[in-house]
């Protein structure tokens, strides 16, 4: 088909340049309701994605468009004269598209086991970790093939697939009194069923300390500590105004150099975007990705960001590597677990608004640690100053790696109102 | 950007379809094709770039759904064709025969009763074309830039939804549209930055062309107040809910607990609540994609089910939940019309379409009048739901002061809403005759299967937990 839509768009003259994106997907999918198999799917797809550029009166035009099914010649030539027309009518400064230099294909270690076996493990698992009030209400899983191939008139010819397990999945506990439940997200980019497992028990024994919980018996100020998945959001969310589209748009006033923290912020954050694996090499525009250092101690290093924006700042592109790096901290666990807080083990999301100063949350699940003894809390919600933890945070030696983040286990931050 | 005409593409399929449909009748009780073709094109203007972009919700494609021995087995693709067709079959006998180690759950037959019919709500005002709608935003986005404004994202999106749905006793496809307008401003004053939205959605693009200068004039106008905006002081107030708040509570807190694929799941707290009082008797809260005319008003669901209106609460007193036809088949009740799928390569659950409360008979100015300190809250920033326990988690762009009946000038922002559903519903005490859906946003289940939803109703006075 690639070869079929090249063909296509080479009979039009008006064409600069074009960038053709195929991406061929297989899903396999099961839906487990109370323990039980209800739904498996199959999901097997190729679709593109094509991008015209139009150079014209010293800017340059782009539109682009799908292509799900097979076409004609004559609706592929349809479809690309639309697209052509309509990036005519875009007059954007001018870029430069990748430039290739050889073919390259990358293709991730697939899993030993197929669907199935995975399948049936995976309940095996269950049955074993469950009891009839602590179980999963839902179970949802995924198992994902995906082969992007990108080619554009410049020679970039690039192509990577990546497979992946996504579980999710629904621990609840049926006490006699209430039933409670948490969500649980978890994503594995190869297969460890003793991990698997690991991750089911842990989030069961989370859904019973849910059960346990009570009521916070009042509004106070206290330390927190968030683990991996809210570090990610938090982290993602801070480094995001450096992207070269918002620092184009003058969306940020700080510059390579500024400092990000207070001179005597208790840790200085180093942060950087990398690509998790050998596989995920490359960008949508065919950028070669490799790790890119955005915060260095506390100051900005580098912005981050794409082919075309990068080159409207006159800077290098650095495109968008997927796994958020943080350099681990100095505090040991039980350092870092010392004196009286709360660690929060199930959180609605972070809310993080920088521009007003403000850290947020609605807590399902957090645990008062209190001179050696542990309350299971809930229904709470915990609120500070963005800038404040910047510069009081601290982080763990203990590290650990998960699907998009790499870095400390652990952060603490001191002092935020609960209620 | 409208062909104003049910697609081509399936029309020219429908013949095939039926064939595989046919095919597969021979031997699974229940079969069904839906086949989409949805083209969204999503034209977007800043003071510097111009993007011309087919968006997420873009789509074509199939899935084929059968009741197996054991499960339900469905299978996506994106190819149909007399070539491929028998192929298909052997795919789907191969995946809904398969024997599992694991126990099935025991559904029952969804429904499919014989229905034949076309839908079609054309956009019936001016069909802008691409390079108009370009040239209207740069003129609208460059006229707005100033020295605190410094840069204005503005967006038309137009989306034109094809679907067909053929099973053994069922021929349905439906054509309708619906256009987003989106503006979000960045302000500047010195080092401090802040960010305006602005987000409506309409069933004629001439609609969204004519309040173009409303909506990007609005979101400047939040960009620039937000500058001199405070975060709030935890507490517990009395607050006044503009309706796109009120959606947020009525969706998020309330409305994702009574999806009743949750029920099948025991995943809702709802499902004890049934005929009882969950709410101030001055509540009436309706879902449905007949309910009004919104971004969620479809013909019928992916499941091949009637469009309806479903009323859920009745002045306080929760009547009944909605569903899919899966869900419905396994508790053995009727599906409301509620099955929907991010795509085609997704799952159908029980979603939320257009989802409020009904107006009430209270003047907003007496009801800001009977305020002794609290904050009317305004625009929908995010929200997760609890469908289990009640728990709310609702945020909101921006609320203002209100001390002894009076707006005192002060602007808080992020408003945090936590807190537990009930005691939110139960504090309700006075319902506006204001009354508005809005229709431009994204719903996901969990953290994912992101549809279009809206929601909104009457301005609601409430006492809630902030910070």
């Amino acid at each position: 088909m690639i070869n079929k839509i090249v063909k296509a768009i080479k009979n039009n003259s008006q064409v600069s340049d074009y960038l053709i994106s195929e991406n061929i997907e297989t899903s396999h999918q099961a839906f487990f309701v109370l323990g039980k198999l209800e739904t498996t799917r199959l999901v097997e797809v190729k679709e593109y994605e094509v991008t015209i550029y139009v150079r014209h009166d010293n800017t340059i035009g782009t539109s682009n468009f799908k292509v799900s099914h097979k076409l004609s010649s004559k609706e592929l030539e349809n479809k690309i004269n639309d697209a052509v027309k309509a990036a005519l009518f875009v007059f954007n400064k001018d870029f430069n598209l990748v430039q290739g230099d050889k073919k390259k294909t990358v293709k991730d270690k697939e899993f030993s086991d197929s669907f199935d076996e995975m399948l049936n493990k995976i309940n095996d698992i269950m049955e074993r970790i469950t009891k009839p009030n602590i179980k999963f209400n839902a179970v949802e899983l995924f198992y994902d093939e995906k082969t992007n191939h990108i080619v554009n008139s410049r020679g970039v010819n690039l192509t990577k697939t990546n497979y992946l397990l996504s579980i999710e999945s629904i621990p609840s506990y049926d006490g006699e009194n209430d039933k409670v439940e948490i969500y649980k997200m978890d994503k594995y980019n190869s297969l460890d069923y003793q991990k698997i497992e690991e991750d089911m028990v842990n989030s069961l024994n989370d859904v019973k300390v849910r059960y346990e919980a009570t009521k916070l018996p009042k509004a106070q100020k206290i330390d927190i500590i968030l683990k991996e998945k809210e570090i990610l959001e938090l982290f993602y969310e801070f480094i995001s105004d450096y992207s070269y589209n918002n620092v184009y748009a003058g969306g940020t006033d700080k510059k390579i150099g500024d400092m990000l923290q207070d001179g005597n912020a208790e840790t200085k954050l180093t942060i950087s975007l990398s690509p998790s694996s050998k596989s995920h090499f490359f960008d949508g525009s065919g950028l070669l990705l490799k790790k890119n250092d955005i915060v260095e101690d506390g100051v900005l290093k580098n912005y981050f960001g794409s082919n075309q924006y990068g080159q409207y700042l006159g800077v290098e592109p650095t495109g968008l590597p997927d796994e958020l790096v943080v350099k681990k901290g100095n505090k040991s666990l039980k350092s870092i677990t010392k004196g009286r807080y709360i660690e929060i083990i199930s959180l609605s999301g972070i809310q993080l608004d920088a521009h007003a100063d403000y850290i947020g949350g609605e807590v399902r699940l957090g645990v008062l640690h209190d001179k050696g003894k542990t309350l299971p809390l809930n229904g709470f919600s915990f609120s500070g100053s963005f800038k404040a933890a910047l510069n009081n945070l601290v982080l763990s030696k203990d590290t650990v790696k998960i699907n998009g983040y790499q870095g400390p286990k652990y952060l603490r931050i001191k002092d935020v109102e609960v209620m | 950007m409208y062909n104003n005409k049910f697609s081509s593409y399936l029309t020219k399929k429908k013949k095939i379809v039926k064939t595989l449909v046919d095919k597969l009748s021979n031997s699974f009780e229940y079969v069904s094709v839906l086949g989409t073709d949805v083209k969204s094109t999503r034209i977007r203007v800043d003071k510097k770039v111009t993007n011309v972009t087919p968006s997420s919700i873009s789509e074509s494609g199939f899935v084929v759904k059968v009741k197996g021995k054991e499960t339900y087995f469905e299978y996506s693709i994106n190819e149909i064709d007399e070539k491929n067709v028998d192929s298909i079959v052997e795919k789907i006998l191969d995946g809904a025969n398969k024997k599992h180690s694991v126990t099935p759950v025991k559904a029952g037959l969804i429904e499919d009763e014989p229905m034949k019919k076309n839908f079609v709500r054309k956009d019936n005002g001016r069909l802008y074309q691409e390079d108009e709608i370009i040239s209207i935003l740069k003129e609208k986005v460059l006229s707005n830039i100033d020295d605190v404004a410094i840069n204005i994202i503005a967006s038309i999106e137009c989306n034109e939804y094809n679907k067909m749905f053929i099973s053994k006793n069922k021929e349905l496809t439906q054509y309708y549209t619906w256009t987003n307008s989106q503006a979000f401003t960045t302000t500047r004053r010195d080092s401090k930055f802040q960010n305006g939205y602005s987000g409506n959605g309409y069933a004629r693009l001439e609609d969204a062309i004519n309040d173009l200068d409303k909506n990007i004039g609005y979101s400047k106008e939040i960009g620039i107040m937000l500058l001199d905006a405070e975060t709030p002081v935890p507490g517990v107030y009395d607050v006044i809910t503009a309706p796109s708040i009120t959606g947020l509570i009525v969706h998020e807190a309330f409305g994702h607990g009574v999806e009743m694929d949750m029920y099948v799941k025991d995943r809702a707290k709802s499902k004890e609540y049934i005929n009882k009082e969950v709410a101030s008797s001055l509540v009436n809260m309706h879902d449905g994609a007949a309910a009004t005319l919104s971004s969620a008003s479809y013909f019928f669901d992916d499941d091949g089910v009637l469009a309806q209106d479903t009323k859920i609460i009745e002045n306080g007193i929760l009547r009944r939940g909605i569903s899919d036809a899966l869900s419905a088949a396994e508790l053995g009740t009727k599906p409301t019309g509620n099955g929907r799928r991010e795509s085609y390569k997704r799952k159908a659950y029980t979603r939320m379409t257009n989802t409020f409360f009904e107006k009430g008979t209270s003047s907003l100015d007496d009801m800001i009048k009977s305020i002794k300190h609290g904050y009317m809250i305004f625009d929908t920033d995010n929200g997760m739901e609890d469908p289990k326990s009640w728990g709310i988690q609702c945020t909101a762009a921006y609320g203002k002061e209100i001390k002894d009946g009076e707006f005192t000038g002060k602007v808080i922002a992020p408003v945090v809403m936590s807190g537990y559903v009930i005691d939110l519903l139960e504090s309700i005490t006075a319902i506006s005759t204001d009354f508005k859906v809005i229709g431009s946003g994204s719903c996901g289940k969990g953290y994912k299967e992101w549809v279009r939803v809206s929601d909104g109703g009457a301005c609601l006075k409430a006492r809630v937990k902030i910070g």
